[in-house]
């Protein structure tokens, strides 16, 4: 027979102990004070699923464009330089197979675009005008693969032909795009044929918030990797500072800016794999000069919109 | 909270413990197993297992390696769950994730690889390959098996490194029971446990709460996350026991639920949210085990049923610092829900058709299924249906032989034959045993139908994939030298090697798919010396270990070394009733192989360290045991760790323990 007392002690210091252990809590905290300075939300959804173009004079997005409505570019400018679709992480390599039949798509030697800007996986193609390419379209915002095609680039006075092929070679489309033109890129969808808007005319944006390939190189490896954050537009120029430097118009003259196309970037924020959650550096700030010379204060301050949804870059503006 | 009332609650408890010891030390009953009744050898050496056949036996009888890791360890260790135990075990390694738990290794191999039993049950709800641990509470555990080496002829898949079989308590009288536990890193446990006969069942009932507090390493500047997460569990078993006729039944039933709360850090710029998780884990598990007699020579028949099921879902919101309102976050990623549901029937014969030789001859159904988002399907199923004999042939009174076979059918892949043959020759002071295994590990569900898709990730299953199979040899000597008049003297060498091919790995299959594959080879080697002394009051073990690898990158590369050295001590001074026990391990630097940026693969290290933990115990009363520890006395959080990870952030530490702790436990029996 077990003791009553002993019934009541047990009873007693397990009720005691339940009651009094609890997981933490928090205590409600006062709002923090608002600094100065317009607050820019730019949202591209949960998957990056668009690429917003903002211009920092009007402080508008001039266009939202599906990631997947094109998926390479030709430019506007003087020699027809072709770029990959970066939010799509396309790719592109040369191929010498014969074209009657089905082609295999290669394990390796494929070639992105540097994400600065400064090289492109076609590079100078039209020194090579009769050479086929296989392109990999790329991965949509929920990552489902495009495929490949074959593609042929033919340069005309105003224009880029495009010879487009299914990797079986079961058919052949045909496309033109201008080379001229108000944007500073016409975009190309391979899997219409059709020649597209990729981006708002040159001069009315001035940076993107969009999906983007970045090559990670560790030793002789190089890795590309879909990041998210800022891009310049043509003609914009940045250099960053830390957020405690006081700037002025006059001491911002005089640095000197960088039109690298990803100076601002994906790393002004840190991914962390054990909390699965985003965290914006708040240090971290640019000045920006449009192409036309008007000067401003960029500072990325988060990534999540009020109702945690990722994929919101919010940015601190401030015109100097 | 926590912290006011384990000041309370040490107050009290060294008090209690103290005062009699000063006061009236032989007047004080002793309520645990003195070791002048019975030194740590001699109770190992008459240990039953029940894990390495279908009837238990005693562990020098079994020609496998077994270790058994009884109650007095458990309580000298001050574990409460199954990491405490291990982690001053040489041999064993664990490997801690704050959302995923912890996971072990065992001669060189883990995850998967690795069965874990409670009551010869599998446990179900692997999270990328492994168990969590810590979801295994001790309170309720009269022991813990540790089968070194393949098992999968008896059973079946996973068992390709080594089995665990956790015993649960058992009692055949009224017995009430109470266990307080609390510790200064913020961990508070309670348990209780009732068993009494009502009419011919017995019956068994036990309910216990875990809580750990959460904890934060001071140097890591957090101030509302914590390193270490926050987590309640909640445990309730319930087991009818009734003998009918000359037949024994015991249906038991046991809830497991599991609440981590991940706390995130204030959100910059502002500081007025924070994103937090809850990772909620439910487990279920009902068995039916009746043993009947077949014949009056000794056949019987034993038979278990049981329904695991297995929930874990990850809910994430958004929490507003400023209100404290918790709303959902917009991101359709932010829950997420993992099932598993297993229904095993095992129904074993234990025969003795010649003299000499007794057979275990049985049938082995597992039928399972999961659930979740990322798979290709909706929850798939798989039907496994094995037929197994394991026969104990006794040639010579030293000589024991012990061959055994699996044959199985898998509705999703062609799982292969599985013999083993074991051996043990020896007399009482020297027993030598050895075996060669096949064994295997059949692919998951998960590998077969995964379907993993977002912005950068695009990994699949594959259907069409075979079990990883692996051939082990294994060899031990347990000596017994006649060193002492008053005390035991054990020392138990054993080496062994470990070849798996066919090993599951995740491959690229496209430009930017992965996918898994039968492609991967993996081999390791040990050698482990176990060294025991045992007189009436003091008690030591001394184990050393060293395991190479093979490199998972490629197995032509060199093998890869890493030692252990671990020692366990306790002492019950004469004429008291006052036991002291220590455990100690240094875990030795492990060697990993990194691509550097020429090209070349080069060693680097993960740190060693050192691990230990110190209790006292003491029977305060005749109804009231308390004991006092001292964990992680060296004060180990982080090691310093290779990281090669290009593409998320990460800091290059591992993390090993929260930091020195004092825990006082009081267990209560009238």
């Amino acid at each position: 027979m077990i003791p009553y007392k002993f019934i009541i002690c047990v009873i007693i210091s397990l009720s005691s102990l339940f009651f009094a252990s609890c997981l933490p809590s928090d205590e409600a905290i006062s709002p923090y004070p608002r600094g100065e300075g317009r607050q820019v939300v730019l949202s591209m959804g949960a998957t990056y699923a668009s690429v917003l173009y903002y211009s920092l004079l009007d402080d508008t997005v001039v266009a939202r464009v599906p990631i997947d409505a094109w998926h390479c570019a030709v430019s506007t400018g003087e020699l027809p330089v072709i770029r990959m679709n970066s939010a799509l992480v396309g790719s592109v390599q040369p191929t010498t197979a014969a074209l009657g039949s089905a082609l295999a798509v290669p394990r390796t030697g494929w070639t992105f675009d540097a994400p600065d800007g400064s090289a492109t996986a076609f590079g100078e193609w039209w020194k090579q005008p009769e050479r086929w390419w296989i392109v990999h379209l790329g991965v949509t915002a929920h990552g489902r693969d495009l495929g490949h095609r074959v593609v042929r680039l033919e340069r005309r006075p105003d224009s880029l032909v495009v010879h487009i092929r299914p990797l079986d070679g079961s058919k052949t489309m045909r496309c033109s795009v201008p080379t001229t033109g108000r944007s500073a890129w016409n975009g190309i969808n391979l899997i219409t044929a059709m020649a597209v808007e990729s981006e708002p005319p040159r001069s009315t944006w001035d940076l993107a918030a969009q999906r983007y390939t970045h090559l990670f190189v560790d030793g002789p490896n190089t890795t590309p990797y879909a990041v998210t954050g800022i891009l310049l537009a043509d003609g914009v120029a940045a250099q960053r500072i830390p957020v405690a430097d006081s700037i002025t118009r006059r001491t911002a003259d005089t640095m000197t800016l960088r039109s690298q196309r990803d100076i601002i970037g994906y790393d002004w924020k840190s991914y962390s794999i054990e909390t699965g959650v985003f965290t914006t550096f708040q240090d971290r700030r640019w000045i920006v000069r449009t192409a036309a010379g008007l000067l401003f204060s960029v500072q990325p301050v988060d990534f999540y919109d009020e109702h945690g949804v990722k994929g919101t870059i919010t940015m601190k503006v401030s015109p100097l | 909270m926590t912290s006011r009332l384990f000041t309370a609650l040490a107050a009290t408890g060294a008090l209690s413990m103290w005062a009699p010891v000063c006061m009236a030390q032989n007047s004080v009953p002793n309520t645990k197993m003195s070791a002048t009744d019975s030194t740590a050898q001699e109770r190992r050496a008459r240990t039953i297992v029940v894990s390495a056949s279908a009837m238990p036996k005693a562990i020098s009888d079994v020609p496998l390696q077994v270790k058994v890791l009884d109650r007095n360890d458990i309580d000298d260790r001050s574990a409460a769950s199954l990491p405490d135990l291990l982690r001053t075990e040489a041999g064993i390694q664990l490997a801690t994730d704050n959302v995923l738990g912890t996971a072990l290794s065992m001669n060189g191999v883990g995850g998967e690889n690795i069965k874990v039993l409670i009551d010869g049950v599998p446990m179900v709800g692997r999270l990328d390959g492994n168990l969590d641990l810590t979801q295994i509470a001790l309170d309720n555990v009269e022991r813990v098996e540790i089968i070194n080496g393949p098992m999968s002829a008896q059973y079946g898949t996973n068992a390709l490194g080594g089995t665990i079989n956790l015993v649960t308590r058992r009692s055949s009288t009224t017995t009430a029971s109470a266990t307080l536990r609390a510790e200064s890193a913020g961990t508070v446990n309670t348990l209780a446990t009732v068993a009494t006969d009502v009419g011919p069942v017995n019956v068994r009932m036990v309910g216990g709460r875990m809580l750990f507090a959460g904890w934060r390493d001071p140097a890591e500047n957090r101030s509302r996350s914590f390193s270490w997460r926050p987590r309640e569990q909640y445990t309730a078993d319930a087991d009818a026991a009734i003998a009918v006729g000359s037949s024994h039944v015991r249906l038991s039933t046991r809830l497991y639920t599991d609440l981590i709360l991940d706390r995130g850090e204030p959100r910059q710029p502002y500081g007025e949210q924070a994103f937090d998780t809850r990772f909620r884990t439910t487990r279920w598990l009902h068995t039916l085990v009746a043993r009947t007699p077949l014949t009056d020579s000794g056949t019987f028949l034993s038979t278990t049923a049981s329904i695991a099921t297995f929930e874990r879902r990850r809910t994430a919101v958004v929490k507003d610092l400023v209100t404290l309102a918790e709303r959902p976050t917009g991101d359709p990623s932010s829950i997420d829900t993992n099932t598993a549901v297993a229904l095993t029937l095992r129904s074993v014969a234990t025969t003795h058709p010649f003299e000499g030789i007794s057979a275990d001859v049985g049938l082995d159904l597992l039928h399972e299924s999961v659930g979740g988002s990322r798979l290709r399907i909706a929850n798939p199923t798989m039907t496994d249906l094995a037929a197994f004999a394991v026969a104990d042939v006794t040639i010579a009174p030293w000589l024991l032989l012990q061959p055994a076979a699996r044959w199985a059918w898998n509705s999703s892949y062609g799982a292969p034959f599985t013999p083993s043959l074991a051996i043990r020759i020896g007399n009482e002071s020297l027993v030598a045993k050895a075996s060669v295994s096949r064994g295997f590990r059949a692919p998951s569900l998960r590998e077969l139908h995964l379907d993993f898709v977002d912005v950068n990730h695009d990994i699949q299953g594959y259907s069409d994939l075979a079990a990883e199979q692996s051939i082990s040899s294994r060899a031990s000597l347990t000596w017994f030298p006649d060193a002492f008049t008053n005390g035991i003297m054990r020392i138990e060498p054993a080496v062994f090697s470990n070849a798996i091919t066919n090993m599951i790995t995740l491959v690229q299959t496209d430009g930017t798919q992965f996918s898994y594959r039968n492609v991967g080879t993996f081999t390791s080697y040990g050698v482990l010396l176990e060294g025991g002394l045992a007189f009436p009051s003091v008690e030591l073990t001394v184990q050393v270990s060293h395991i190479l690898r093979s490199s998972m990158v490629d197995a032509s590369l060199p093998l890869l070394g890493a030692s252990e050295l671990a020692a366990m001590a306790s002492w019950t001074p004469d004429g008291t009733a006052l036991r002291m026990a220590a455990s100690w391990k240094f875990t030795g630097a492990v060697p990993v192989l990194v691509a550097t940026n020429d090209g070349a693969i080069s060693e680097q290290h993960i740190d060693g360290f050192h691990m230990m933990d110190v209790t006292l115990s003491y029977p305060v009363l005749s109804w009231l045991r308390t004991s006092a520890s001292v964990r992680n006395l060296f004060d180990v959080r982080t090691i310093n760790a290779v990281n090669t990870d290009v593409a998320h952030s990460g800091n290059g530490s591992q993390r090993i323990a929260f930091g020195r702790s004092v825990m006082l436990t009081m267990e209560i029996t009238p």
